[in-house]
C-alpha cells in the first residue's frame, strides 16, 4: 500500500461513513490538505491546550477531545450535505480555544474577560465570514478546498456541551 | 441400371458441394460509428463555436455504447453492459469523477446526434459522456484440410476452417453542454483460429465476444492515461475551467487569524495566571 492512500482511508468520506467506515468521525481530523494547513490547525490546537490544561487535567481534556470529535464529523453529516470529502483539525482547534477561554473566563479580572469577550467577538466575525464565503487571503487550504466554515460552527457548540459534560468550573 | 448409378453420384455429389456453397464464404462485420450517430448525414465537417468549456468536479459521467448499424448489429445488451461495467469500475475510485452511469443502448438513437445525446444527459442527469464505438471484422478462411469435409464426418472433426476477428473499441469523452470532444483512447484487439465445419459458427460468436473484451482490457488503461493527460493538459489551457461544486470538498482551516487569536487567548491566560 502506498503511504498516499493512508490519508483517503482516514478523511471525512461521507459515503465511507454511511456505509460503515465510522473511524473517519474521529480520523478525519488527524489528516490534512498540506502541510501548512497541518501545522497551522496543530498550533492553534496546541496553544489552546496549553491554556486548558491546567484547569482540566490531561484526563478531562482527552475525554472532551474524544466525545467532540465524532459529534463534530457527525455534525458535519447532517449540517453540510454536500460535504463529500473534508480533512483538518480546526473544529477540532475551535472547539479547544472555546473551551480554554470558559476555563480562563471565572479566573480572569474585567480587562481579561474583555480581551476575552473580544477574541469570542473575532471568532465569531470570522466563521460568519465564512460562512459568507469571504475566505481569500486567510485560507491556508488548496484552491479546490473550500472552507467548511460548519465545522468551527459545530466545535462552538461542542465546546459548549464539554463545558457542560465535564462540569468545567 | 448404370445410368440410374451416374444419377445417384451426381446427386450426392451435388447435395454435399451445396452443403460447402452453403457456408459464408467471407465473414461478417459490426460497426458502431460515432461520426454516423453524432453527426448524421454531415456533408460538412462540424464548426464549433469556440467556448470555454466548465468541468465541474465531482463530474457526474454517462458511458454508453453508441448504436449500431443495424438492428442486430454488435454485442448483445448483456454483454454490453458487463464490458460498460468494467469500465466504470476502472474509474470509479477517482475523487473528481461523483457518479457513473451506464446508460443502455436503448436510449440512444441511431443516427441521433447531439439532440439525442443532450436527451439523454438530461434524463440520466450527467454532464460529460463516454461514447463507445467499435467496429468489428470477421475473416473466414478454409484450409487445405478442408476436402475431408466430403467425408461429412470431417465436417465435424476436422478442423478445415480458420477465422481472424480484428476489433477495434474506441472511447470518446465528450462534453454535453458545449459539444466538444475532451480526449478519446482506443482498444483493439485480434483473436485468431480454426474450427470444425459444424462448430465455426458458434466459435465465431465466441471469437466475437473474446475480441471486444480484450479490446477493451487495452482500452481502459489507455483511457486512464489520456485521463490523466487530459488532467494535466487543461491546468494550464484558457479554453478549460474547472469549478468545484458548492461545497463538494472541505477543510477544516483554521488559517493565520485564528492561529493569531490562539496566541492572543494563550497570552491572556499567562497575563490572569500571572497576577493570580
Amino acid at each position: 500500500m502506498r503511504f498516499g492512500v493512508v490519508p483517503e482511508l482516514l478523511e471525512f468520506d461521507r459515503h465511507a461513513i454511511l456505509a460503515g467506515e465510522i473511524w473517519r468521525l474521529w480520523t478525519c481530523h488527524l489528516v490534512h490538505y498540506s502541510t501548512r494547513h497541518a501545522l497551522i490547525d496543530l498550533a492553534t490546537a496546541a496553544a489552546a491546550c496549553s491554556v486548558a490544561l491546567p484547569v482540566l487535567g490531561w484526563r478531562r481534556l482527552c475525554l472532551a477531545v474524544a466525545l467532540t470529535a465524532p459529534l463534530i464529523a457527525g455534525g458535519l453529516l447532517l449540517l453540510a450535505p454536500d460535504l463529500i470529502y473534508y480533512r483538518g483539525a480546526s473544529g477540532m482547534a475551535v472547539m479547544l480555544v472555546v473551551l480554554a477561554a470558559c476555563t480562563l473566563w471565572r479566573q480572569a479580572g474585567i480587562r481579561a474577560r474583555t480581551a476575552l469577550a473580544l477574541l469570542g467577538v473575532a471568532l465569531a466575525v470570522k466563521i460568519g465570514a465564512e460562512a459568507l464565503g469571504y475566505t481569500t487571503g486567510w485560507s491556508d487550504l488548496p484552491a479546490d478546498v473550500h472552507v467548511a466554515w460548519q465545522a468551527h460552527l459545530l466545535g462552538v457548540s461542542s465546546a459548549a456541551l464539554t463545558i457542560k459534560i465535564l462540569a468545567v468550573r | 441400371m448404370r445410368f440410374l448409378k451416374t444419377l445417384l453420384i451426381i446427386a450426392v455429389a451435388a447435395g454435399l458441394s451445396g452443403c460447402v456453397g452453403w457456408r459464408s464464404p467471407d465473414g461478417a462485420k459490426q460497426t458502431g460509428s460515432l461520426v454516423d450517430y453524432l453527426y448524421p448525414n454531415a456533408k460538412e465537417a462540424p464548426t464549433l463555436a469556440p467556448s470555454v468549456v466548465k468541468l465541474r468536479p465531482p463530474v457526474k459521467v454517462g458511458i454508453a455504447f453508441v448504436p449500431g448499424a443495424n438492428w442486430n448489429n454488435g454485442l448483445p445488451e448483456a454483454a454490453k453492459m458487463k464490458l460498460l461495467e468494467r469500465v466504470r469500475d476502472s474509474f470509479a475510485k477517482h475523487q473528481y469523477i461523483g457518479k457513473i452511469e451506464i446508460i443502455p443502448s436503448q436510449y440512444l438513437q441511431a443516427k441521433g446526434g447531439f439532440t439525442n445525446l443532450e436527451q439523454v444527459a438530461r434524463m440520466f442527469d450527467v454532464e460529460v459522456v463516454t461514447l463507445l464505438s467499435y467496429d468489428q471484422v470477421q475473416f473466414n478462411d478454409t484450409n487445405a484440410l478442408a476436402v475431408l469435409y466430403w467425408t461429412i464426418i470431417g465436417a465435424y472433426v476436422i478442423h478445415g476452417d480458420q477465422y481472424d476477428v480484428q476489433t477495434m473499441v474506441d472511447a470518446a469523452v465528450f462534453d454535453v453542454q458545449s459539444h466538444k470532444l475532451l480526449f478519446r483512447a482506443p482498444g483493439t484487439s485480434r483473436v485468431k483460429g480454426g474450427a470444425t465445419w459444424a462448430g465455426l459458427s458458434e466459435k465465431q460468436r465466441l471469437a466475437a465476444g473474446e475480441g471486444y473484451e480484450r479490446a477493451v482490457d487495452q482500452l481502459i488503461p489507455q483511457l486512464q492515461t489520456e485521463l490523466d493527460g487530459f488532467r494535466e493538459r487543461i491546468k494550464n489551457n484558457a479554453n478549460y475551467q474547472v469549478e468545484n461544486k458548492a461545497g463538494y470538498k472541505g477543510g477544516g482551516a483554521m488559517g493565520w487569524i485564528s492561529l493569531a487569536l490562539a496566541v492572543l487567548l494563550a497570552g491572556v491566560a499567562y497575563a490572569v495566571r500571572r497576577r493570580a
